[in-house]
């Protein structure tokens, strides 16, 4: 909407006699805030400073009181005994919600790395958007002076993902370093996965919305991604084209050393969003490496995982926000 | 004449009743002389005929049922097993990969089972039967037609140890038929 006629260099931030008028037309206002609701789950965790300074598990109790009834997490029950081991590397990321200032620069950047496409105001009011990772709201408190949080939600990459099982043809399966792998040509688009995630993060090409025959088009994409066409679903991917070029050079470093055993350093694989996010707040690694910052992170006490009683292992973990606001500014109550 | 004196291959003998009840009493009675090849004919089902006809006979359906239900849930678990852990393992949602992750079969085992024992159950049905059967002797009795109306038929089998052709005969007669007829082959 084009506000220029009223914003005059005279005075670029106040106006006067303006008028409010009905025209009777309408105007459709179109936001993706609220598509995907988790329907009244409680996925973000908030802590206070103080309390959290005298029992660090103070946060992590509460959901477990919450979501399971009693203080600790308990043994679960599964047809499935055995479990998956990922003995090379293991993915995973933390998410720091305290340091999430819920900027979006994780969003374009997605954006940009994995060339999802730009659907417009009217896909966008069918609920079509494709951007991979969103930046969730959340209200609490006083309805007139709220307090507003801010989550990054991406795919979870979890171990034990709702999304696989329910894929007819396979086209969602994991990898041997547990991954959660779209693989496209697979994919029927019969949308199940999307319908079975409990984190509502993957996105249904509807139409063929990447003009992908334009030529001149070409140049402005990243020529690392994977084209994906019409009627295929497609996720975050944790970069997996950064991981496989991290690997393809540790590999190089290692047969030019004579070695079989490839090292891939923490810190040299730098997913998008953690590259664009300006206050740190989003780590990636290897898990199985308990040196690396994100397994160090996955181990302190208010790290948590997302929906954790649904047993799906989140490769995604989120560290609670812990709050310490001065008290004038705590009368309207904390949510 | 020469009909009646002709020795004919022939397929039983036919009583003829007009009451269920009378069926069910020369059923009863036949059944105590120690006839056992035999068969009635009724307009509807009639519960007792039916448990002296069929007096401990089995169909021989079931154990083949069995038998192909339990191919149909080997197959299937076998198929998924060459599958999923043999041929082409893959990492789906985290399930293991070895004997622990039998419970994602079930479905696929449960479903083939049903399948075969079902195509089973109704092929056999049919062709123990003989069915298609476009030619049966019984329809060669005099009145016959109105066993789908309103009379009541008790057939003794040429093939029956016992069979006589004149003691046979001689017993339907006390069990007061309408008629007694011999049923051409």
């Amino acid at each position: 909407m084009n506000v220029y006629p009223i914003r005059t260099s005279d005075a670029l931030w106040f106006g006067a006699g303006a008028n409010v008028t009905a025209t009777g037309n309408s105007y459709q206002l179109v936001s993706t805030q609220d598509h995907w609701t988790l329907e009244e789950r409680d996925i973000y965790r908030i802590g206070n400073f103080a309390a959290f300074r005298e029992n660090p598990k103070v946060i992590a109790e509460e959901v477990y009181l919450e979501e399971y009834g009693n203080v600790g997490r308990p043994e679960y029950q599964s047809f499935f005994t055995g479990e998956h081991a990922y003995p090379k590397q293991a993915w995973g990321m933390s998410i720091d919600l305290t340091a999430c200032i819920g900027c979006n620069a994780c969003v374009i950047a997605c954006q940009a790395e994995n060339n999802i496409p730009i659907v417009g105001k009217s896909e966008i009011a069918r609920g079509r958007e494709m951007h991979w990772i969103r930046i969730d709201r959340y209200f609490a408190g006083n309805l007139d002076n709220p307090s507003t949080y801010m989550m990054p939600m991406a795919c979870m990459q979890c171990e034990q993902a709702p999304c696989e099982i329910v894929c007819p043809v396979a086209a969602t399966v994991h990898d041997y370093e547990g991954l959660n792998n779209m693989v496209y040509n697979r994919c029927v688009g019969t949308k199940y996965c999307s319908n079975n995630c409990p984190y509502k993060v993957r996105r249904f090409n509807f139409l063929q919305y990447s003009d992908i025959d334009t030529i001149q088009f070409t140049l402005m994409r990243n020529p690392e991604v994977t084209v994906r066409n019409r009627g295929v679903m497609e996720k975050c991917t944790y970069c997996v084209q950064r991981i496989s070029d991290a690997r393809i050079e540790a590999k190089k470093v290692a047969v030019a050393a004579g070695s079989q055993d490839y090292v891939i350093d923490d810190g040299v694989i730098v997913t998008a969003c953690e590259g664009a996010c300006p206050t740190n707040a989003i780590v990636f690694g290897d898990i199985n490496d308990a040196n690396s910052r994100v397994k160090k992170l996955k181990d302190e006490p208010h790290s948590y995982y997302p929906l954790g009683i649904l047993n799906t292992k989140p490769r995604t973990t989120y560290l609670a926000r812990v709050r310490n606001p001065h008290e004038s500014l705590e009368v309207e109550g904390e949510g | 004449m020469a009909t009646l004196t002709r020795q004919v291959p022939f397929y039983g003998l036919m009583a003829e009743f007009s009451t269920p009840e009378a069926l069910i009493a020369a059923t009863k009675a036949a059944r105590e002389a120690g006839y056992r090849k035999m068969d009635a004919y009724s307009p509807f089902p009639i519960e007792e005929v039916i448990d002296e006809i069929d007096h401990g006979r089995s169909t021989g359906i079931p154990p083949l049922v069995l038998t192909a239900g339990l191919i149909g849930a080997t197959t299937g678990f076998v198929l998924q097993y060459i599958g999923a852990f043999v041929d082409y393992p893959i990492n789906v949602g985290g399930r293991p990969l070895n004997w622990e992750g039998w419970p994602a079969f079930v479905p696929i085992t449960f479903e083939l089972m049903i399948l075969l024992a079902a195509f089973t159950a109704a092929i056999s049905m049919v062709v123990l039967n003989g069915l298609p059967m476009p030619y049966h002797p019984v329809f060669n009795a005099p009145r016959f037609d109105r066993a789908s109306q309103d009379l009541f038929f008790l057939c003794i089998e040429a093939v029956d140890p016992l069979f006589d052709r004149t003691e046979t005969e001689r017993f339907l007669r006390t069990l007061a038929p309408n008629q007694v007829s011999e049923v051409e082959s």
